[in-house]
This record gives C-alpha cells, structure tokens and sequence, in this order.
C-alpha cells in the first residue's frame, strides 16, 4: 500500500446572492422579503426590541411570556392557535431575552397571508389567560430546578455573570423562587410595551416572490399600529481580571471549563481577523485547541472557540467539558493554545485554510430557507444587509499572518480571558489553584 | 380529505460497481454545495456480547487515518476546503458524511474510498479515541440530567435479546478492553463495499458523480458480506416495568415504550402508525399535550419514533417513546391511566379535520427537513439501503396523505394496549 495521489480542488463559484427587498410599512414595521426556492415554504422572522424598562430580574418574566405568548388571544384559544398553526403547516417558536422577544417560525407558502393573520393576532392581541399563566408558572419553576442540575446550563450563566457583573447580559442563573410572584397584569403589560409595529422586523424568505410576500405581510398587518420609544441595552463595563472561579458541583465526573471575554461586533474593521484567530484556535473539529485536547490527549469529546452577538455586546467564549481528573492539565493546555495565539504567528496553511473554512461555512449556513432567514435578521440587527455574507470572506482573504497575530494578541491573550470552572472543588482545587488564584463559589 | 399533496421531487440516479457498492444519486443544481454520505449496514445492534459500545467506537477510528491521510488529515482536508463533516452510529448503520463547496466534490470521493479500502487503525488512535467516547458518555449521558433516558435505560425492559437491549454506547468495561485486532476483524467483516452505499447529493451531475465513484471506489477489493441477522423480537404480551435512580435529575420521570408495525415491510401501516404518534404527541395540540401537560399531570412531555426521532431510518424492532417529566409525588400509574384513556379516545373519536391538520403539520416538518442537501442525503440513505427505494423520498407525503382514520384507529388498537408496552419509571437519588 502507498498513499494515493488527492485529486485537485477547483475553485467553487459561490451563489449568486438572494435580492432582498427592505420595506417600511405604514405601521412603521421594516420587513425584508427574499426569494428563497427549493421547498414550498415560507420561514418568518419577528423580532421586538425589549430594551426599554428592561429590569436586572426580569429573567424568569421573559420565560413566562416566551411560553405563553402562544397560549390565546381574545377570539383564539391555546389550543385553537395551536390546531390552526398545524392546518397551515407551520411552526413557532418564541426567545425572550435581554434584547428582544423573537418569534421564529415556518409555513407552507400558500398559506402565508392565513399565518400572518394568526400571527399578528397574537403580537396585538395575546391574552396570557390566568389559568395558562399559572401553568406556565409551575412548568417554569420545573424548568428552574432541573436547569440546576444541568452543568452546561450552570456553566454559560456562570461565565455571563463573570464576564457581564451586574449587567442584564450576565443575569445569574434564576431560582425557582422568582417565579411565584409573578402575575399575569406584569406578563401582559411586558408584551404589551414590547410588541409595537414601529421599531420592529419582520423577515420573509421563502419560495415566492419577495413582492407578493411584502403585499400579504401589508394587508394582514394593515390594521396594527402602535409606537413606542426604542431604547439601547447600555454597553457592558470592560471586563475585570479576578481569580479562577470554580462553581463547585458535588460529585460531577466532568468539568466544564470555560473562558470568556468581550470581543467585538460583526461591522467592527478588527472582526475578520477575529474571525480567523477564532477559527484556527477553536472552530471546528482542526482546531488547535480540539487537536490538542481531544484528538492528542483524550482529554474531551471536543474544545471549541467562538464569538457570539447581542445588541451591546460580543462575547468570545472558549471552552471544553473533561474528565474530572485532567481538569487542572487541561486548563494548562487552553492556555497554552490561547498563549500561543497571543504570542507566535499561526501557519501560512492554518491561514489558508480558515479562510476556506470561513467562506465554506456562510454558503452551507445560507444554503436554506431556514439558514438564510437567520442571517439576513441577525445582520439586519446588526445594521448590515446579505452583501456581509460576501464581504466578510472577501476582507478575510485579505487577512495577513500579522493581522491574525494583531487580532488573537488583543482579543483571546490568556490574560484577557476570564476562567470559570464548573466541577467538583474538592476534587480539582488543589491542582487548580496551582496554575494560578482560585475562588470557589456555590 | 386531502385535497392536495405537496411532494418533493428530487430526480433519483443509482448504480452499483463491481465490488458491491451501492450508490444514489440525488442531483440539485440549484446551489454550489454537495454532499456525501457512506452509510454501511452495521450498527449496534450487530455488536456482539462483551463488545457493548463497539460500532460507536470503530466510526470514531474511521476519522483517525488511512492508507493516504495521516491522523486529522481526512477533517483538515473537508474543513480547509470549506466543508463540514461527521458521522453517528444508530442502531442499524453507521454512517459519514460531508457537505463541501462542488469544487471539492472529488476530494470527498477520495478520502471515503480511502478509509473504505484501508483505514490505519493504531494503539494510539485506539486507546485515545477510548478516551474520548468515554467523554462523550460522560457529557451527554452521566453528567446530565435525565441523560439516555430512551437510549440506554428504557431497550433492556422492552427487550429480552441482547442485540435490542443492550446499550449501544457501551460500558467503560467493554470499551477500555477493545484493542487494534478487534477493530481490523470489525473493519473486515463488516465494512466490505457490497455492505454500503455511497449516496451524493447536491451540484453533481448524474453521470459524472458514478463515473467519479467508480474511478475511487472501484479497486476496492471486493469482499463477503456479512449476512444480515434478523432481530425480531416477539411484541410483549404483559407490561415490562423497571425502575432507574438518577442523582443528577431533580424530579422523576418515565419513559413508556411501544412497539411499532414493521418499518419495512408495512410502511402503509407505518405510517398510519406515525400520524398516530403526531396525533398524540406532535405539538401543543396533540392529545397526549392537552391531556398530560394542560393538565399539570405532567410538566413536560415528548413522543417520538426511535431512539433519535429516526422513524425512517430502523428495521424492525422499533420502540415508539413517550417521555414525561413530572412533579415530585407524583404517581407513574396515574399517568399512565392517562395514556391509557387517551389512547381509548382516539380508537373511539378521531376525524378527518384533526388527521387532515396532522398531516399537513407532519408534511411540512418533513419539506423542511429536506431543505438541506446534507439533510437530504441523509434521508435518502437508509431509504435506499434499508428499503431499496431510494425515490421514498418524494413518496412519503403521498404514503402519509393514503392514511384514514380508520386506518390510525386501527394502529392505536394494535400497539398501545398496557400488556405490550414497557415503562422506565426514573427516579431521583438513589435506591433506598
């Protein structure tokens, strides 16, 4: 046996990007419509700003209403709302969070006007019936109790809270004691403040042409109207360096390790080169971080690194769940990695290929309906339209070894990162606290 | 009465080469993406006894090298060109797979057939990839709350063989016994050509993807293929019930399982079957949603078809499961009377108008799903392999529209009476 000669790669075309067309209603809704074929559906988007009267506690009221937000309006009830949704082959899924109240959710493309009907029935008129909320009430103290036990769950509050103290972004985990005092006047008089035409927006992508979907969003939306003043989540305070955090968890056989920072939005001129710094550290099965924890050490089913998006803030989180006892050598080697970012070039190949991999990537994450939707709302959010999906790969191509090495210095540097630690402290402190300061909380 | 079908209708091209390797070609020209799938017809339910775990293992080994890739080389090459990968192990096959820019479509050609004909299975990719399944059951199954629920705990109550029962994950016994031999005697029996398929997908014309699979596959030697064991099982005949301690989940729950017609030789039946199980636990409106969770019996609810919600993807036996999650105090029999009596009212009233909107609900999930040329190869596969009908793809909705009430009532009647289910009654803590 001798290895074999690899065919070559041929350059690959992408697709011609979708044209989306952007529309204010009268009612002061934006709605952006592209043509998406392939399946006969429609995937809609809505999205509420909810800055304004925001509250530090407000979590476990976002919960509530996210659940039953869907659960009647004045002529529908729970159930009718849901039978009608399945009749048009749709389906709705609501998020509440610091930022917004987003409503995501398909349908057959013939029955869109029918689903926009119900939808705004729903933005405009949703009830939040007593009894509904008095289930959702128990449902969510459930929901409470076994976030409590879930490590995954327990260790993205704890790095929101050490990376955004005190800030609506990094809202401790809620206890099941915050939900009974919530009523049903507080629940509606959130969605009602929250879901106003004006200031929101609605995205349309799927098999029909953008115009016919804008002329069915205008005539099922005419008769909702409604202002209200828009305000901006306040921007974080930069981070602060601190010891580890270890969150103990009694007898956990893993430990989740996790290292967050502030990093930078999509428009900012620093973020292709962030991008790429992120891909060679930790995106994707290739990564450093993965090759050496996993696929050298047996420490992991997989380490990664990304960036993620709000409305005032960008997270950097990187990460990997080990076995208990290589907590502390594994933590030795995400530094090393993330040291060695900050301080030596990557390879020209590791720059080759990230690049590919960036460009790669936005094709397959655009490739459907559902994938497509996503992207042109959260770069409208970002005050950016599709043409990013093509500039970014484009800037990244750009990119030299020295950018790359500007980018991972000023943003993922061991010391600008903050580790928390989700595990057993009996059983790690001591090697922990080794390799630097430790601070164990419950 | 369904007046209108919406079906896919995505040309279907098939071949086979001289070694046996199947292949399915569903081509889509409308985007620059393609991709690849290897499915071979071993899971692990063909695991012998004191190799629990084993068909999981050997897909991690299969990403570890070969004659032509050194270690890492195989996700370098996909992911440096843009593509994604990745591959599971169900109960019946074990695939892999790719989506890449077309540019790289004859790269993905090469490095499949090169781990089909030889991949470099060592001591060290062996014991690190140990590690690393071990981590992998730590993180979904032992560090988390309800973790294996239907996939680990629930087959050994409703099953007697080891085959159906046993846990496809593996015990940390049998995984840190297999060595390199194991895995070369595996690699034989199991992963000759004439036990897969290649299925292609995506911007690739017809012709020139089977040509292109015949110039890298095509020297792979041919070999036997295994013989495919039968694991039928007889349906139940009296309740099978069992209790499981978890300190990790702070409530109890329970998980009741069903057996279902056979997935491959009666799809009319089975997908009566499957609107019945969308009728009961699809959504808010299902009845098993109104009657469990509405009414605070329960606080959270799910049914599905197969351990992942893979209701096309098994042979026979298939266990349909319904898992509650419920308050503490609450009693298992209580809401299985619930079960029960939900069952009875759909045998006794079910119309056209709440089968018509389950349907059209499923059809629709079902377009979306194939949204995706990944998605789309990977519904394909086991259509092909299992059922040799690769063109199932598009006939599903018409096979799903074929379906009447009588026909879902009839299902309810035959499958979900108390004797023939088993029930997982899970409970926090430990055994006093």
């Amino acid at each position: 046996m001798s290895p074999r000669t690899q065919p070559p790669v041929v350059d690959t075309k992408p697709s011609k990007l979708p044209a989306v067309s952007d529309t204010t209603l009268a009612n002061g809704l934006r709605v952006l419509a592209a043509r998406k074929p392939g399946i006969p559906t429609v995937q809609v988007r809505l999205r509420f700003d909810v800055a304004q009267g925001r509250n530090f506690d407000d979590g476990v009221l976002e919960d509530i209403v996210s659940s039953t937000v869907l659960a009647g309006t004045a002529t529908r009830s729970q159930s009718d709302i849901a039978d009608e949704m399945q009749r048009i082959g749709g389906d709705v899924g609501c998020v509440v969070d610091a930022d917004s109240l987003f409503l995501s959710a398909a349908c057959l493309a013939t029955e869109l006007p029918r689903y926009l009907s119900l939808l705004v029935d729903v933005v405009q008129n949703a009830e939040y019936p007593e009894e509904e909320v008095a289930l959702a009430k128990a449902q969510t103290e459930q929901g409470i109790a076994i976030m409590h036990s879930q490590p995954s769950a327990i260790a993205q509050y704890a790095l929101a809270e050490r990376v955004f103290p005190g800030h609506v972004y990094g809202r401790p985990m809620p206890t099941p004691d915050l939900v009974a005092p919530i009523t049903r006047a507080a629940v509606r008089k959130f969605h009602r403040a929250t879901t106003k035409p004006t200031g929101a927006l609605l995205t349309l992508v799927g098999d029909l042409p953008p115009a016919k979907m804008v002329k069915a969003a205008e005539k099922a939306l005419a008769g909702w109207m409604g202002t209200r003043r828009i305000a901006k989540t306040p921007k974080p305070a930069d981070l602060t360096s601190g010891p580890i955090r270890i969150v103990h968890q009694p007898g956990a056989v893993q430990t989740n390790i996790r290292l967050g920072g502030i990093g930078i939005g999509r428009s900012h001129p620093d973020f292709p080169a962030l991008t790429i710094a992120l891909t060679i550290l930790g995106g994707g099965f290739t990564s450093r971080l993965n090759h050496n924890l996993r696929e050298d050490k047996g420490y992991t089913y997989g380490a990664f690194a990304g960036v993620s998006h709000s409305a005032a803030a960008s997270s950097i989180t990187v990460g990997a769940d080990v076995q208990t006892s290589v907590t502390a050598p594994a933590l030795v080697e995400t530094f090393y990695e993330l040291g060695r970012m900050a301080t030596s070039p990557v390879t020209d190949d590791e720059l080759a290929a990230a690049k590919r991999y960036l460009a790669g990537n936005l094709a397959m994450a655009t490739e459907t309906q559902s994938g497509l939707s996503s992207y042109v709302t959260s770069l409208a959010i970002a005050g950016l339209d599709v043409s990013y999906l093509r500039a970014l790969p484009a800037a990244a191509a750009k990119l030299t070894l020295d950018d790359v090495a500007a980018a991972s210095a000023q943003y993922v540097a061991p010391a600008l990162l903050a580790p928390v630690l989700v595990g057993d402290a009996d059983a790690i402190s001591a090697a922990v606290g080794r390799i630097g300061e430790i601070e164990v909380v419950t | 009465v369904p007046t209108s079908v919406l079906a896919p209708s995505f040309p279907i091209a098939r071949h086979t080469l001289g070694n046996g390797l199947k292949i399915v070609v569903a081509p889509d020209r409308s985007a620059p993406v393609v991709a690849v799938a290897v499915h071979y017809d071993v899971g692990y339910r063909s695991e012998p006894e004191g190799r629990t775990g084993f068909a999981h293992l050997f897909e991690h080994l299969m990403f570890e090298g070969s004659e032509s890739l050194p270690k890492l080389e195989h996700a370098k090459l996909i992911q440096g060109n843009g593509g994604q990968f990745n591959g599971s192990t169900t109960p019946d096959f074990t695939n892999y797979f790719e989506v890449v820019p077309t540019g790289a479509f004859e790269l993905m050609l090469f490095l499949e057939s090169d781990r089909m004909r030889s991949p470099v299975i060592t001591d060290h990719t062996v014991s690190n990839q140990i590690d690393v399944v071990k981590e992998e059951i730590r993180l979904n199954i032992m560090n988390r709350p309800y973790g294996g629920m239907q996939m680990i705990y629930l087959p050994p109550i409703a099953f007697k063989t080891f085959n159906n029962a046993h846990n496809g994950y593996g015990s940390f016994v049998d995984l840190e016994s297999a060595s390199v031999v194991d895995a070369k005697d595996f690699w034989k029996r199991y992963y000759a050509p004439g036990n897969a398929l290649l299925t292609i997908a995506g911007d690739v014309d017809p012709d020139d993807a089977i040509a292109l699979a015949e110039k890298y596959f095509g020297d792979v030697s041919k070999r036997a293929v295994p013989k495919r064991a039968d694991f039928g099982e007889p349906v139940p005949t009296s309740e099978r019930r069992d209790t499981h301690y978890d300190a990790m989940s702070p409530t109890p729950a329970l998980v009741v399982g069903y057996r279902t017609p056979n997935a491959i030789t009666q799809l009319d039946d089975y997908a009566a079957y499957y609107l019945l199980v969308q009728i009961l636990a699809e959504g808010e409106s299902a009845r098993l949603y109104q009657r469990l969770v509405k009414t605070g019996l329960v606080t959270a609810m799910a049914g599905f078809i197969g351990p992942f919600d893979n209701w096309l993807d098994m042979r026979d036996p298939v266990l349909t499961n319904v898992l509650a999650i419920y308050p503490p105090g609450g009693d298992p029999d209580i809401i299985l009377g619930a079960i029960d009596e939900t069952i009875e009212q759909v045998q006794g009233d079910l119309d056209d108008d709440e089968l018509e909107r389950c349907r059209i609900g499923a059809t629709s999930r079902y377009l979306r799903a194939t949204d995706s040329v990944m998605n789309r190869a990977l519904t394909i596969a086991p259509l092909e392999q299992q059922r040799g009908r690769a063109e199932l793809i598009n006939e599903i909705p018409a096979a799903l529209a074929r379906v009447s009430v009588a026909d879902v009532q009839a299902q309810a009647s035959q499958w979900f009476e108390p004797t023939q289910r088993a029930v997982l009654d899970w409970q926090p803590g430990a055994p006093a």
